[in-house]
């Protein structure tokens, strides 16, 4: 079989929708686009064809593609047209029930055989499945944004996936070059969760009044990641941000540990500050805001500020690291590769 | 590595505003080196990507996509003159780019 033999569907026309869409153009699959109903298909299209235009102008693709993927693709409001399908990947904004109602609807239309895959987040792939003889082939697929710098997809299993769709889904990610962490679903999401016990420690210490937003980032960016905590929840949005926070620690032990964190993200969803998309969240929301000083990490005054600061958020991020390490199952190197491409950074955690 | 020219800087510049002309379907005598490619143009880090991969294969480049993002984040571009700054680095340096950012 070549990959023109499988049929692949994607839902959603957002961010991650749109990207996984022009991602998969390159391996030859047959894709179908279920867009919402009131997307505009047309201008949708237009786009597509557009950008296959230029591809072949600048040499990116040959003819033989160009014509294989004009004549392959769909581009649809219409569910119905995912019959064909053998794997559908959902990539909708993060809402359970929203996410629900479409697996619902989609579920009879599609083959018996087809795998039903959910890119959320936050929310567990059993959640979500439709109807008992879709129990074995339904699957979580995290990819992270954008797919072609984050090289690790999150696999996530549950209890009653089948070997034949486990294998299917590996040669799939085999197939789009992009590695993988193979988690069942009690032990999933766990790159954002490493993250969510950084970024909680590093308001945690922000709340007890020392530091500013801004010097809070000052720090993480210079000493461990490309960006900042605070500007990582403004670019994502406080709102998506929130909903998944929640999702994770549901049912945690230690729920509590996170309430300051959440209470500040709820008030500000109620102040109207969801984020750099409405110019207002942590920062004001001005480029010179985000711009972080770097005055301040030189001022002799406070390094032993920030040397308590590094500390604390050091431990955070290796014991979460371990403790997720530990319940996944996944090696350490696994684990350690998988944040270097989440943060886009040479070393991990477990790096000596 | 390229040996940075006049041409190869007019050639860069022209695929850059003509690219955004076409995907954010504005009309070529609007675009200049100050025009702010997310607030004036509306657009996002997809179409960085696809510019890159452009001039990879126009100047045979050797460079990750890893590189640049990372390159990137240390020195965001907003403006088309940003970016076209950008671009003469990434073909001047290739994967060394980094390396030389140091």
């Amino acid at each position: 079989m070549t990959n023109n033999d499988f049929n692949i569907g994607i839902i959603g026309e957002g961010k991650m929708g749109t990207n996984l869409f022009y991602y998969l153009l390159d391996f030859g699959f047959k894709l179908i686009w279920i867009c919402h109903p009131s997307a505009n298909i047309d201008k949708i299209r237009n786009t597509f064809e557009k950008k296959i235009k230029r591809s072949f102008d600048n040499g990116l693709m040959d003819e033989q593609h160009v014509t294989f993927l004009l004549n392959s693709i769909v581009i649809s409001s219409d569910p119905t047209v995912l019959s064909p399908c053998d794997l559908i990947i959902e990539a909708i904004s993060e809402d359970l029930e929203l996410k629900k109602e479409l697996f619902r609807a989609i579920d009879p239309v599609v083959s018996r055989n087809c795998i039903l895959a959910s890119n959320s987040s936050s929310i567990r792939p059993s959640e979500l499945i439709p109807s008992e003889s879709r129990k074995d082939k339904f699957i979580g697929i995290h990819f992270f944004y954008p797919i072609a710098l984050k090289n690790i997809v999150e696999f996530i299993t549950t209890a009653d996936t089948s070997r034949k769709t486990k294998d299917f889904v590996k040669n799939f990610l085999y197939i789009i070059k992009r590695n993988w962490l193979l988690l069942n679903e009690k032990n999933s999401f766990i790159l954002n969760k490493i993250f969510l016990d950084f970024q909680n420690e590093a308001y945690l210490i922000v709340r007890e009044g020392t530091l500013t937003f801004p010097e809070m980032d000052a720090i993480v960016k210079h000493f461990f990641f490309p960006v900042g905590v605070f500007e990582f929840f403004d670019s994502v949005g406080v709102d998506t941000m929130l909903t998944s926070i929640r999702n994770y620690v549901r049912g945690y032990p230690h729920e509590d540990y996170y309430k300051p964190l959440i209470e500040k993200l709820e008030s500000m969803i109620s102040e109207g500050k969801p984020g750099q998309r409405s110019q207002s969240g942590f920062y004001g929301y001005t480029r010179e805001n985000a711009d972080i000083n770097i005055a301040f990490l030189k001022d002799p005054k406070v390094q032993h500020l920030i040397e308590d600061t590094i500390k604390r958020l050091t431990f955070s991020y290796i014991s979460a690291a371990k403790r997720y390490t530990m319940q996944s199952r996944c090696t350490t190197e696994e684990i350690n590769n998988a944040l270097k491409e989440y943060f886009g950074i040479e070393k991990g955690p477990f790096t000596q | 590595m390229v040996k940075i020219t006049e041409n190869i800087r007019a050639e860069v510049t022209g695929i850059i505003y003509n690219f955004f002309a076409d995907e954010c379907e504005v009309d070529l005598p609007t675009i200049n080196d100050n025009t702010n490619i997310i607030k004036d143009l509306d657009g996002d880090s997809l179409m960085f990507l696809e510019l890159i991969e452009i001039f990879k294969k126009k100047y045979n480049l050797d460079i990750e996509l890893k590189t640049i993002g990372k390159y990137a984040v240390k020195h965001p571009v907003q403006t088309i003159g940003e970016l076209i700054e950008m671009q003469m680095r990434i073909i001047e340096f290739e994967n060394k780019l980094l390396e030389t950012d140091k």
